[in-house]
């Protein structure tokens, strides 16, 4: 008997065996194409992710979404052609008589060449999923990570580096393999252009960000991905080709099944009713979907300058609400809160914009319809609201009108404005507000 | 060396075409255990006859029987190719690979017990002299260290039929000698098929020989009746045209009088 002597657990480890040495799995997984095509898997992803951050970091679903995409899209060619790549191995060294010769069946040979790539793959695809979930991790506060995600990705993964495999050991072409890699990328993403259903057999379609898939979607797509694969693998590997047909038809079945159900195999997630409000003694009061309420100092931050020169009239302190609330008689609806557009990693990309946009929702804006005023009084209603906008919101932007020149900037629209004294520019104001609300030209004041 | 393993090849009518070509011509050979060596000018079908043998290639007709199983049934034919060692004539390698790594590889292969490989790998990489470069990555090697991996590979199941084609070609004189001398310790117990064109292998490490031409036997015997058939050098001539010793001589001496008797036979 031998006795262990006691240590430490990671002394331990450091001193327990290697794994074998003479294992041909290990030998397929640390030589050749195998840990390069990990490699550049994972910086594939990332790359594609990192042009794009500003649209997913701050969202769960469109992290999930667009990487799905990148996996597909990007990643599925990869995976392919390295998989045909190393199905022509045997051919491009010479080993297809060394293999021939050996007693190992072919199912058991092939598995041995290809899993260890298709480990890789994996954990090229799992390294880049961790690091964008981990990118988005401080600025999604909705939802959570899903793992149905992950799991369609992953089996489309195995299931094209292992059709791309059997296609290299077939086909005796050194081009095989970027071709199979460009008709992938062709293959995958033309479904998008198509309007029927069936665009969401590729497996880089998906519904909207604000719907999630239900616990049977993953399932359901993996055995559409996995059972072709499957199919084609038994077609070259097996000694029984007729047990192909079983995974072939699996796929089949799911394949009619993504076909038939379309988007219904996902479900919206509603909006939370909970609202987050920030307000102070000075500033605006703004109010959120509870799961944006990181958003409320950026977005009261935007609003600041545009809350301040409304408390100089006499209109009413307003509450600036986000999305689908129901406005109260003093409540202004915000733009719409768009991560990866006008919100990024919780902040508003362009405050000045932001309010801008704000100002256009205020209640006196756009209640007259112009059809009931003569052209002159439409030009001049429009002028004047361009000039209140102006200075309520400057913009710093070139809008159009006014001519000879054909367009006008905003500055020189808020000028006369500026140039009141406050009590005066008050008084202006609260006339034409009160013009505005009425739709009477004849009361809008002159400037 | 460790005891007969019992068992050898058998070849009838063997016959192997390659589109319209006809590489052999209805063989009849049988080889018991000991070195054999295959000799034929370029083309005579001394790597078709290894190929087929080693089940790489299945034949056009004919029957063969390797280590008393019939290669046409698949069950046996598992069974002989555990039991068989091969080196190609182009042998193929993953250059990624160490020497270790490559020799187990073909281990797993021949399904090999996992427990005996380790032990296994060493000892067949020690006895072709590679022991040093063991886990030397095998494009790091030179061409003569890489063919005595590929003799490693085909050893490594300590086979009881061994098929070697060109195993001498990018061997120099002293890996020449040594590889004889590993040939002769192995086919005191196995069945050994060399197929060469340097007759100085033959001379040295075959217990016999035979010659193909065109698709067919021309000679079968020993080295020794090979080179008695080229023995008496013509008197006053310094070279003589049949080859510069016996052996060679007697080689040519079949061949010549092989070839003007194939016409007759193919009548």
């Amino acid at each position: 008997m031998t006795t262990t002597a006691p240590g430490r657990p990671a002394l331990r480890a450091l001193k327990a065996p290697l794994p074998d040495r003479h294992s041909p799995f290990r030998s397929e997984f640390l030589r050749g194409l195998a840990p390069w095509t990990g490699a550049t898997v994972t910086a594939v992803l990332l790359a594609a992710m990192l042009s794009k951050s500003v649209q997913w970091q701050g969202s769960w679903g469109g992290t999930q979404s667009l990487l799905k995409s990148a996996a597909v899209l990007l990643g599925g060619p990869l995976a392919v052609a390295a998989g045909c790549w190393q199905g022509g191995r045997e051919r491009r060294r010479g080993t297809v008589g060394l293999l021939a010769t050996a007693s190992r069946g072919r199912p058991a040979k092939t598995l041995v060449a290809v899993a260890p790539l298709t480990a890789w793959v994996l954990i090229g695809y799992l390294v880049a999923l961790v690091v964008v979930l981990a990118a988005t991790l401080p600025y999604a506060h909705r939802g959570r990570p899903l793992v149905s995600y992950a799991v369609t990705d992953l089996t489309f993964l195995v299931s094209i580096t292992a059709v791309g495999f059997v296609a290299g050991r077939l086909v005796p072409w050194r081009l095989t393999a970027p071709l199979l890699a460009v008709c992938a990328y062709l293959g995958l993403g033309f479904p998008a252009y198509l309007g029927s259903d069936l665009r969401l057999l590729s497996p880089a379609e998906q519904v909207d960000t604000t719907y999630v898939p239900l616990w049977w979607q993953p399932l359901v797509m993996s055995a559409w991905t996995g059972g072709l694969a499957a199919a084609a693998f038994l077609v070259y590997a097996a000694r029984r080709r007729a047990f192909a047909v079983l995974p072939l038809a699996m796929a089949v079945a799911a394949g009619t099944l993504i076909a038939d159900l379309g988007p219904g195999m996902w479900r919206h997630v509603p909006t939370p009713g909970v609202r987050a409000c920030g307000s102070g003694e000075t500033g605006p009061t703004v109010c959120v979907d509870d799961p944006d309420r990181e958003l409320l100092p950026a977005i009261r931050a935007a609003l600041g300058g545009l809350h301040d020169r409304l408390q100089e009239m006499s209109t009413p302190p307003y509450t600036y609400v986000a999305n689908n609330a129901e406005l109260g008689p003093i409540d202004v609806r915000l733009p719409s809160l768009s991560r990866g557009w006008n919100v990024v990693r919780d902040e508003v990309v362009d405050p000045a914009a932001f309010a801008r946009e704000t100002a256009q929702m205020l209640p006196f804006f756009g209640r007259c319809s112009t059809e009931k005023l003569t052209p002159a009084e439409a030009e001049r209603f429009s002028k004047l609201q361009q000039t209140v906008l102006a200075w309520l919101a400057p913009a710093d932007t070139v809008l159009p009108g006014t001519p000879p020149h054909g367009s006008v900037r905003d500055t020189d629209l808020r000028a006369p404005l500026a140039a009141m004294a406050p009590a005066a520019r008050a008084s202006w104001l609260d006339r034409y507000v009160a013009a505005a609300r009425s739709c009477d030209p004849k009361k809008m004041p002159k400037l | 060396m460790s005891s007969d393993k019992g068992g050898g090849v058998t070849v009838s009518g063997l016959t192997v075409r390659h589109r319209r070509t006809l590489a052999l011509d209805a063989v009849d050979l049988d080889f018991a255990p000991g070195v054999h060596g295959l000799l034929g000018p370029n083309g005579a079908g001394k790597t078709s006859l290894i190929r087929v043998l080693a089940t790489v290639a299945a034949p056009t007709a004919g029957r063969v029987s390797l280590l008393g199983g019939d290669i046409s049934n698949h069950r046996e034919r598992t069974e002989a190719r555990r039991r068989l060692g091969y080196l190609p004539q182009e042998f193929g390698y993953y250059p990624g690979f160490t020497v270790r790594e490559f020799v187990a590889y073909v281990a797993w292969l021949k399904e090999m017990p996992a427990a005996s490989v380790p032990g296994a790998v060493e000892r067949v990489v020690e006895r072709v002299g590679l022991a040093d470069r063991i886990d030397a990555k095998v494009k790091s090697l030179s061409g003569g260290m890489i063919r005595r991996v590929g003799i490693a590979q085909a050893l490594v199941n300590d086979p009881a039929l061994l098929l070697l084609d060109e195993p001498t070609a990018g061997l120099d004189p002293e890996q020449r000698f040594e590889f004889r001398a590993l040939l002769r310790d192995v086919g005191t117990a196995s069945t050994v098929i060399v197929s060469t064109h340097l007759v100085e292998d033959v001379a040295t490490a075959c217990t016999e020989v035979t010659l193909l031409d065109a698709g067919r036997v021309a000679y079968r015997g020993t080295p020794g009746e090979l080179s008695a058939l080229g023995d008496e050098r013509r008197p006053g001539q310094e070279a003589d045209p049949l080859g510069d010793n016996p052996i060679e001589r007697g080689y040519t001496t079949v061949l010549r009088s092989h070839r003007q008797l194939l016409p007759e036979a193919r009548r």
